[in-house]
């Protein structure tokens, strides 16, 4: 696999500027986008296609950050795979075990209590995100693998809970 | 609004003469195709009854019968009368609710039963695309370049396939497949007026398919955010349900197909009634024993709201999917959306007034030809480009039954993803791919797309192989898979089919039954193919090497020109086979050349945004 | 009735006329387009089509097809400047209604 930081000209680290990433994503594919070049030959609409398809992957791959840091790990030598399987600290678990529920039991949390766990929620998420950067940027592969199994486990939970927000917001 | 005083038309405006694209939606109860010059555009009638052509097809004699005749047909043969094919595109008979059968054959593929015998619908839509084509090229006395259709957004990519074999079928070239939303956007000019970045909700609510996007719009590109919906919902439920209010009112039951028919007219004719006024009046000669009864605006609401109800909640969904603070602006598709509760409805759960000043049935269409005259290669170079999304994650069978997502939904388009796996057991030699559609984790419960073996795997312990497969799919969200054993190169691939659709070459006789080639038509037309596209290779390496032949070594260069000139002895033959195969050749050859070319101008693209992030921070 | 054109218009006409070197005058018209239905035509006329409609006020030659006629009958046709912008205005009393981008009208 080519260097995905380096199609986007940006420094292969974990922590990015996201909008100079969606700009030049923008750019990018607006460029190479296979409507650009129904008038061409074959063999151009063949290869716009290809780096069409590079962009949007790549794109996709930095632009969240569960992806990203799961990236620099494999660039690192870690295969995310494994350690996908691998348990987290028990600790940890059942720390997120107490959020998860707090998130399902939702709807009967007052003002106060639902706005706080809102806050905890993005807090932990955010927290561990930016500790992943700071491993990864300092090459610390194994606090990184940590904290990028960590960071799956919130994602989880803040998409869980974004979308029981959404829906409280609508009714 | 000021007047400039224009240079008057002439023919000769442009160096390089102007094609003709056409914009198509093919819709479940309507269909309709408009032409673009970029300034202006129009939709093109091709039916006595106007502008919208009923997607009804009449199969009792010997030349197919469609739109407005169909219908007029509908009463005396409705079993030779197919009508919402679209609903069936890429569907298999387990997929038919058990109610709607019986107008169906008993074979596969999922085939209408007519006396001109089975029609599958995609023959019924490659029959409407076929008529609207040529009756628009007859009126606007000129052939078309290409054609884009239009297909909801929600559309799996059985459906699309589907789509795109009619089209193949009528003898269309297709510039693009667009999506519903995209198009309907584009027909408003969002794509061009919003200068910043806005988003975008598109709420279409056709005859039969519901569907909504989210759109964003930035820097010249619109790109769908979200798309969801439901194929199988739509405003012919609303007259389903008014229909079976009436039926109800005049206590009718035991009703043959002909009454259904009449019965659902009146349902519509009321709907429409009350979008006008807020109460309307029903009476029938065919029902005589029947009182007219008067149907309020509270009563159709109550009728409609679960339904209008349902489409919220996609709409919710898809604002989830799109993870967006707000909504600018909102865009009503489909005739059902001219509903006073509709709109009312929209209005309050998005927040702003919708955008309605395009007549609703036409939007579409008008944007498709719009999208139409620039892919055709009318455009200005600076047009937006429209980014569609996958609706549905793509992935493949595991262990136990299990689906591991190689695509997820809303990837934007065209991508390829690539996933590794391995043998299970000790000398295992093949290997099933089960290609699925859907978010669900179960095999069972997603649509399965294709399913085919690599086989000659050499025999190594389990876990030793390296099995890569590939999935690319299109800009039109077309699928491609393939497998490739990577020790041995052991290589299998398809390009996903239709489970129930029809084969390649079923699809190539058709073609050519439909257009009656003679065989020696069909040498020609290969020849002037042949041609056309080495042309086209060879005018593109000519402009090529005139500006970056600074990209080869000197070897490189030698050949290349060396390829070209040979191409070019074949094309000075009529043989077809020799000029395919040198084409391949010096397409080959010139492979690596314009993906270097393709590399300097993406480092050009990108310089000039660097300069505006710099900018863009700096304000901040 | 028939069209008219102010002086100022006239002037801007003239103008516009001399900056371009050639042109017998202008054509006025309405085509089908837009959201509301009609678009109103202006451009400049080398060659006059025997069918139209030819008005002439101040020294500036105004042609209309007769189709066209039937929709601008009485209009009046003005020069207006807003902000940074100047151009032609049409003041048509056969308009019902106009669209909200302003470039078309139903009669």
């Amino acid at each position: 696999m080519s260097d995905l930081f380096q199609l986007f000209d940006l420094p292969a680290t974990f922590s990015i500027d996201e909008r100079v990433l969606e700009q030049r994503y923008q750019a990018l594919i607006a460029h190479c986008h296979p409507d650009r070049f129904t008038a061409a030959s074959a063999l151009e609409q063949r290869v716009a296609a290809k780096r069409a398809a590079d962009i949007n992957d790549a794109y996709q791959t930095l632009s969240h950050p569960v992806s990203r840091g799961r990236y620099l790990l494999e660039v690192a030598g870690v295969d995310t795979q494994v350690l996908e399987r691998q348990p987290a600290d028990s600790e940890f678990l059942f720390d997120q075990l107490m959020r998860r529920e707090r998130v399902q039991e939702f709807t009967s949390l007052d003002d106060t209590e639902a706005a706080e766990l809102v806050d905890d929620v993005r807090h932990q998420y955010h927290h561990t995100a930016t500790a992943l950067g700071t491993s990864l940027d300092a090459n610390d592969v194994a606090a990184a693998s940590s904290r990028w199994v960590e960071l799956n486990y919130h994602q989880k939970l803040l998409d869980e809970l974004e979308q029981t927000l959404n829906r409280q917001v609508s009714r | 609004m000021l007047l400039q005083i224009a240079e008057p038309d002439t023919p000769v405006e442009n160096m390089r003469p102007r094609r003709l694209g056409l914009g198509i939606d093919l819709g479940t109860t309507n269909s309709l195709i408009a032409r673009s010059d970029g300034k202006d555009t129009s939709l093109i009638a091709v039916d006595s009854g106007g502008m919208l052509l009923p997607s009804v097809v009449n199969y009792s004699g010997d030349i197919p019968l469609v739109g407005t005749a169909a219908l007029a047909l509908a009463v005396r043969s409705p079993e030779d009368t197919v009508a919402s094919a679209k609903r069936y595109m890429g569907r298999s008979l387990d997929d038919v609710p058990l109610s709607e059968r019986s107008v169906f054959s008993d074979s596969d593929p999922l085939a209408f039963a007519t006396q001109a015998g089975s029609k599958t619908p995609v023959e019924v839509s490659a029959d409407l695309l076929r008529t609207l084509a040529q009756s628009a090229e007859r009126v606007l006395s000129e052939k078309a370049d290409g054609v884009v259709v239009t297909v909801p957004a929600y559309f799996d990519d059985s459906q699309r396939q589907a789509t795109r074999q009619a089209a193949d079928i009528a003898g269309l070239n297709v510039l693009r497949l667009l999506n519903e939303p995209t198009a309907a956007a584009v027909a408003y000019g969002l794509d061009t007026s919003i200068t910043e970045s806005g988003v975008l909700a598109v709420y279409d609510l056709g005859g039969g398919t519901f569907d909504i996007s989210i759109l964003k719009m930035e820097r010249g590109l619109l790109r769908v955010l979200a798309t969801g919906g439901d194929t199988a919902l739509g405003g012919d439920d609303i007259d389903t349900l008014i229909a079976d209010w009436l039926a109800d009112s005049w206590v009718l039951d035991e009703l043959t197909t002909a009454e259904q028919r009449e019965l659902r007219r009146l349902a519509r004719e009321a709907k429409e009634g009350l979008t006008l006024a807020d109460d309307y009046q029903v009476a029938s000669a065919v029902f005589p024993e029947a009182r007219a009864v008067t149907i309020t605006i509270d009563t159709l609401e109550r009728i409609a709201t679960p339904l209008i109800q349902k489409t919220l909640a996609a709409c919710q969904l898809a604002v989830d999917d799109a993870s967006v603070e707000r909504i600018d602006q909102v865009v009503l598709v489909g005739g059902s959306t001219r509903m006073p509760s509709v709109q009312a409805a929209v209005q309050a759960f998005f927040g702003c007034e919708p955008l309605c000043s395009i007549n609703p049935d036409q939007v579409v269409a008008i944007g498709a030809a719009i999208q139409a005259n620039v892919l055709v290669g009318n455009g200005s170079g600076d047009d937006a480009v429209l980014l569609d999304v996958t609706p549905l994650s793509l992935g493949l069978e595991t262990y136990g039954g299990l689906v591991e997502k190689v695509i997820p939904r809303n990837s934007a388009l065209p991508i390829a993803k690539a996933q590794d796996f391995t043998t299970a057991k000790d000398s295992q030699t093949g290997l099933i791919v089960h290609v699925l559609q859907g978010e669900r984790e179960r095999v069972e419960d997603c649509r399965s797309l294709a399913r085919f073996e690599l086989s000659g795997i050499p025999a190594m312990v389990a876990g030793a192989a390296r099995i890569r497969v590939s999935f690319k799919v299109d800009a039109d969200g077309l699928l491609e898979v393939s497998a490739v054993e990577e020790t041995t190169q052991t290589e299998a691939s398809l390009v996903v089919k239709p489970s129930f659709g029809l084969s390649d070459d079923e699809v190539a006789d058709m073609l050519r039954s439909s257009q009656e080639f003679a065989a020696g038509d069909m040498t020609v037309r290969q020849l002037t193919e042949a041609r056309v596209e080495a042309e086209a290779l060879l005018d593109g390496l000519d402009g090529a090497l005139s500006a970056d032949a600074d990209l080869l070594t000197a070897t490189e260069l030698d050949e290349l020109v060396a390829e070209q000139q040979r191409l070019r002895a074949a094309m000075g033959t009529d043989d077809v086979d020799a000029i395919r195969a040198q084409t391949q050749q010096l397409g080959e050859a010139s492979l690596a050349f314009a993906e270097r070319r393709m590399d300097r101008s993406i480092k050009s693209a990108l310089s000039g945004v660097a300069i505006d992030a710099l900018a863009a921070s700096s304000t901040d | 009735m028939g069209i008219s054109v102010t002086a100022l218009a006239a002037e801007h006409v003239g103008r516009q006329l001399a900056a371009r070197g050639r042109g017998e005058g202008i054509r006025i018209g309405v085509k089908t387009s837009g959201c509301s239905g009609l678009a109103y035509v202006l451009e400049f006329v080398d060659q006059p089509d025997p069918a139209d409609t030819l008005f002439e006020t101040d020294g500036v030659r105004v042609f209309v097809d007769p189709k066209s006629l039937v929709y601008l009958d009485g209009t009046v046709v003005d020069f207006s400047k807003e902000g940074l912008n100047e151009g032609l205005e049409f003041k048509n009393p056969n308009v019902a209604g106009e669209c909200g981008c302003g470039e078309s009208f139903t009669v």
